[in-house]
């Protein structure tokens, strides 16, 4: 039974419940309707606030659900009806061999699309718009034998299988034309190893069927072009790919080409060329089912903070309303209403609210999760109009019901516990003298030590926190009688926040698979340190204790005991604030410091000229002068099977089909290395010894910071004649270069494959480095190279890791906002929680200003600790990340965290203000209830 | 002796206005002299909580004068009143309305803090009243764990710490058995045997004997004036 299941049943189960209760105590439901509707600006609020909580875990099931299978669907829709694919490790082979597979009746009775094609990326130049991108998919297909792989969709909506397409006509991806601000009818210019054709735009498509084709992370800009429009880029005759479809629909599809396999390789046996056949969708399709969804650990555990966050808004509410409803409840009671009904009656009421919430939730939860969701596609490297939300009826039903029933629940809690009110004193706003500790106390606490005892002994990150959490709580409890109440709570924080810390300083959880763990652990931290920071601020009061400062201290006084003397409610808030901080101080200062990192060890270079295609590309004598120094570094790009190995206890292993640069540096580059290694293999004490070892041993080589593999990790590519083994060292230091970084032996396997160049340049002293990469831009254009400053690539390389960092950063707004709001609730809850309080204040001489003061300062203090706790533990995360990506530098936006704490307290003393006025506007007598 | 008035009301009116008019108080008379005790009595409804909250500067009031010590409350805005209060006035209630999460001595100093006393002065003699009241081995304890005695003693101590120009009492003994209720009025009597002018509402006939006055009231007016078992000039002594 899954959870979803059990919640619907919870859900029915209790609103039956409540549903006979109201029409066997009909009394009882008429007074829940009409407390529900005596004051609808304040159920409306309500409402609100418990909407809010509800939207946020909503938008949080369909984040995590629709996550889930965004690799699967990117990679399904992705291929689309290509189940095989023919290729001889990239190289062209004979236009022959599709015809081969054509007539062959064995293979073309067991498939249903048969299709020569082009598959290679290459430099595009738009004439017309003097723009260029160098790394662009080029698709070559046949438009005779498209219909069985898809039509494709203009922006008109029109279909076409491309036979309509005029001579030299290529379509085009949208992000094709965001790349190259591209039109219909433009001159493009395709540029590779094998030379240069010039074809028009003949349309531009939408993100849907053959158009999704080879729409995979990282390259979104493609042009379908017929066979015949790609001479002599793809050389006549000649093709590098046989595109297979097998038909129909899912995993029937994925079965019947599985089945063709043998009968394609039979017919490629026959041929004189080392052709291979894979079956690309389903091991990719693979691949995505089997590991983890690269987001998938970071947004579970990270929704368990928004969760919290919104079910602490949903408590706090509710709390609220139960200490509203206290005096009415009592008289009740007085009347003769027993303490079950006066539970049945809280629930009756409550349900109500909580089901308009959960109800009016959905649609701003489904507003956030569609902005968070294009957030994430786009962090996978992939259109959002590609993978669209999906919304799942479970999720939303799940959310909904998960949402009510913490409503339902905290309801009674809450109704529960005010149930054992003395009704004398809740009649008369009294509080409650405490009552005596049950024996079912004591059996609980033993209970829970038992279980917190087996939680740390077992071998599950998560649970040995947690269980060493309860253990210290315990204690503090037991020690309540032989400790002073601000020592306990200062001893308690700090228990808890070092039991934690060492989990967090494991740094278990950055980028493995004990993130959970390492999340819980951080929230512990900001609940231990909110507690220690709040057992401490009567120290404030003493700090002010200075001559003419009474009133002051008298205003302070009151908050910062309703604060001290009650610290884990209060810490709940602080804590909020404090984790969601943290993270997002994480985000804000990645990019500083991936910036700065990569800024410091980027190299002597300050321009690089990428070139598809034309390995002996020289840059025009003219700017000779300007520069001291240029590097030519050869490679290919490679298209197939990437598998990658852990190297020591990691053993994860990746796979999947990727387009990777294969950069080959000379004996010369080896002995006099262009760049710098960052995280060298222990083995080799100098950068020197390292290249040295790659140059005797070929399978050495350097990985990129932004591939998808770690340095110190094994990896296999597929070549001609077959798999090839390589051992990663380390990270190359440069913006520039990316994919493998070996000696020209390495890659000799792959001189058949597209090939490219990637100029360095050193420029003179006091070189407008800008000015003169654009000056060159002008030059080679129409060659298909883009120029590009250091500056431009370091950029680039950061913002491709930004799109994640951002969704991250969109979710812990949000988890901010609803922080605040609780911190506007918790005024509010006091407002009316101190009435009589206020009252007897005001009587002693407080003026209205200083009970505003009071209300304004309680809220101010949770904020600010809780932007301390946030913005210490968002560095020392920082730092642990720093650590973990080997960056070089340690820098950070002080004006961006500022800003960022003054949004915070700007926000906080927005939602506290009303109920601060509230407050102070309460008149002596009205408060204290002082009536004839 | 010549009469010393510390309180003076002339034809005080206060008008309740809801989906109703009433006229809590009908243009009330009296004078409280410095150093008297003066009970209010009457069954419920009969405005007496109503007077003690105008004549104490806790409610406003829609017609006549209230001049304590000297100073017109009628004249006075929100703002004067309530620093009045926090200087001249101290308030003892029938729900003691100590601050809960406030030890007893951090309640007794509240008044002093709030004329600016320094922290060391106004420990000490919020400890010093503490001790008057048999209460110094309690101050660092919270309400709820003192006694409802105890409360109320720490409630008068904070009315008092600050020597205001009157005490008002409301139903101080209201929520207190019998026992415990004998040692508040004693510690009312003493107090106002030092000079202390003190106010109270009590429907308790044994507390209102012991006042030198007791006004009976009824329907928002004064209906009869009783001399207590104590007089001023024996309170004053």
């Amino acid at each position: 039974m899954d959870l979803v299941t059990v919640l619907v049943a919870l859900f029915i189960g209790a609103y039956a419940t409540i549903a006979l209760i109201a029409w066997r105590r009909p009394l009882l439901g008429r007074l829940a309707m009409r407390e529900a509707v005596r004051r609808p600006a304040q159920s409306m609020l309500l409402v609100a606030g418990l909407m809010t909580g509800t939207a946020a875990i909503l938008a949080m099931s369909l984040i995590v659900d629709s996550a889930v299978n965004l690799d699967l669907l990117a990679t399904e829709l992705g291929w689309g009806h290509v189940d095989l694919q023919v290729t001889k490790g990239g190289g062209f082979f004979s236009r022959s061999v599709a015809d081969d597979l054509t007539s062959d009746p064995a293979v073309r009775s067991r498939l249903s699309g048969i299709q020569a094609g082009a598959d290679l990326l290459a430099g595009v130049t738009d004439l017309d718009r003097n723009m260029v991108s160098p790394m662009v998919r080029i698709v070559g297909y046949e438009p005779a034998s498209q219909a069985p792989f898809g039509e494709f969709t203009l922006l008109n909506g029109s279909q076409t299988t491309g036979a309509d397409l005029g001579p030299g006509s290529v379509l085009i991806s949208r992000y094709a034309v965001d790349a190259l601000d591209a039109h219909q009818g433009d001159l493009l210019r395709i540029t590779s190893a094998g030379g240069a054709v010039d074809v028009h735009v003949g349309g531009i498509l939408q993100a849907k069927g053959a158009g999704l084709f080879g729409g995979g992370p990282g390259i979104l800009a493609i042009v379908y072009a017929p066979l015949a429009s790609l001479a002599p880029v793809v050389p006549d005759g000649m093709i590098n790919v046989v595109r297979l479809s097998a038909g129909g629909e899912g995993q029937g599809e994925i079965d019947r080409a599985h089945r063709a396999v043998p009968f394609v390789e039979s017919v490629l046996g026959r041929s004189s060329e080392p052709l291979v056949v894979q079956e690309v969708k389903a091991n990719d399709l693979k691949v995505a089912g089997e590991g983890p969804s690269a987001g998938r650990p970071f947004l579970t555990s990270f929704a368990v903070i928004i969760l919290a966050a919104g079910t602490l808004l949903v408590v706090n509410l509710m709390f609220a309303l139960s200490e509203e409803r206290r005096p009415r409840l009592a008289v009740l009671r007085a009347l003769g209403l027993t303490r079950s009904g006066q539970v049945m009656l809280s629930l009756l009421e409550g349900s109500l609210y909580a089901l308009a919430a959960g109800l009016v939730g959905i649609v701003p939860g489904f507003v956030f999760a569609g902005v968070m969701w294009r957030q994430l596609v786009v962090s996978f490297g992939a259109p959002p109009d590609l993978v669209p939300l999906a919304p799942q009826t479970s999720s939303l039903i799940g959310a909904v019901t998960l949402g009510t029933l913490i409503t339902l629940a905290t309801v009674g809690l809450a109704s529960f516990r005010g149930s054992r009110m003395s009704i004398a004193a809740a009649v008369k706003e009294l509080p409650d003298r405490p009552g005596r500790r049950s024996r079912w106390r004591t059996a609980g606490i033993v209970a829970l030590v038992l279980a917190a005892l087996a939680a740390v002994v077992v071998n599950v990150p998560a649970a040995r926190v947690m269980g060493g959490t309860v253990l210290i709580s315990v204690a503090a409890l037991i020690a309540a009688r032989r400790l002073r109440p601000r020592p306990r709570a200062a001893l308690l924080g700090l228990a808890i926040a070092g039991w934690n810390l060492l989990e967090v300083g494991r740094g278990s959880g950055v980028g493995g698979s004990d993130f959970i763990a390492w999340v819980i652990s951080a929230l512990l931290v900001s609940f231990g340190l909110a507690i220690l920071g709040i057992a401490g601020y009567p120290l404030l009061e003493t700090l002010i204790a200075m001559p003419g400062l009474g009133r002051t201290r008298a205003a302070l006084r009151p908050s910062l005991a309703y604060l001290s003397r009650r610290p884990v409610p209060a810490a709940l808030g602080v804590t909020t604030i404090g984790i969601v901080l943290s993270f997002l101080v994480d985000v804000q200062q990645v990019q500083v410091v991936s910036e700065a990192s990569l800024e410091r060890s980027a190299g002597r270079f300050d321009i690089a000229v990428l070139s598809p295609g034309n390995q002996d590309f020289a840059i025009p004598s003219q700017f000779s002068n300007q520069l001291t120094e240029q590097e030519s570094i050869a490679g290919h790009i490679y298209t197939g099977s990437v598998r990658t190995y852990g190297s020591g206890a990691n053993n994860d292993t990746t796979a999947g089909h990727q387009t990777l640069a294969l950069v080959a540096l000379t004996a010369d580059q080896l002995t006099h290395p262009v760049f710098t290694i960052a995280n060298r293999d222990g083995r080799y004490a100098t950068d020197a010894d390292a290249f040295r070892a790659m140059t005797s041993d070929p399978s050495l080589v350097l990985v990129n910071n932004n591939m998808n593999i770690g340095d110190h990790n094994d990896v296999e590519l597929q070549s001609v004649s077959g798999t090839i083994h390589y051992r990663a060292i380390g990270t190359v230091n440069s913006p520039f270069v990316s994919g493998l970084v070996g000696s020209e032996s390495s890659f000799a396997a792959f001189s058949d494959l597209p090939a490219g160049n990637i100029l360095l340049l050193k420029t003179a002293p006091a070189t407008d480095v800008a000015a003169l990469a654009r000056q060159i831009q002008q030059t080679v254009i129409r060659e298909g190279a883009q120029v590009i400053t250091r500056q431009q690539a370091i950029r680039q390389e950061v913002l491709m890791g930004l799109a994640f960092w951002n969704l991250i950063g969109i979710l812990f707004t949000v988890g901010l906002i609803v922080g605040v709001a609780s911190i506007g609730i918790i005024a509010l809850r006091a407002v009316v929680e101190r009435r009589r309080a206020i009252g007897l204040l005001r009587s002693l001489g407080f003026g209205p200003g200083m009970i505003m003061y009071g209300i304004l300062v309680e809220a101010l203090l949770t904020a600010l600790t809780g932007a301390a706790i946030g913005v210490g533990l968002g560095l020392y995360e920082l730092s642990q990340y720093i650590t973990a990506s080997h960056l070089a530098v340690s820098v950070l936006d002080y004006a961006a965290l500022a800003r960022t704490v003054a949004l915070i307290l700007g926000a906080v003393i927005v939602v506290t203000i009303l109920p601060a006025l509230q407050a102070s506007r309460l008149a002596p007598a009205q408060a204290l209830r002082l009536i004839d | 002796m010549e009469k010393d008035t510390i309180v003076q009301a002339r034809r005080l009116r206060k008008v309740y206005r809801g989906a109703n008019e009433v006229e809590a108080l009908r243009g009330i008379d009296l004078a409280v002299e410095r150093g008297e005790m003066v009970a209010i009595v009457g069954p419920s409804g009969s405005g007496k909580t109503t007077l003690l909250n105008c004549l104490s500067g806790l409610d406003a009031f829609d017609g006549g004068q209230v001049v304590v010590d000297g100073q017109d409350l009628s004249t006075m805005s929100d703002r004067a009143r309530t620093a009045y209060r926090s200087k001249n006035m101290g308030f003892v209630f029938q729900a003691f309305n100590l601050l809960p999460v406030l030890s007893a001595v951090e309640n007794v100093e509240i008044p002093l803090l709030l004329q600016n006393l320094n922290s060391r002065d106004s420990r000490r003699r919020s400890l010093e009243m503490l001790e008057t009241l048999g209460l110094a081995h309690r101050a660092n304890h919270r309400p709820d764990q003192l006694s409802g005695g105890e409360q109320q003693r720490v409630a008068v101590a904070r009315a008092l710490v600050h020597k205001p120009a009157v005490v008002w009492a409301d139903e101080p003994t209201g929520n207190l058995d019998t026992e415990v209720t004998q040692v508040i009025v004693e510690l009312l009597v003493r107090m106002n045997k030092d000079g202390q002018t003190i106010v109270l509402v009590t429907h308790n006939p044994q507390v209102a004997e012991r006042a030198a006055r007791t006004l009976h009231m009824r329907d928002g007016r004064i209906e009869r004036t009783d001399q207590g078992d104590r007089s001023a000039a024996e309170a004053a002594q």
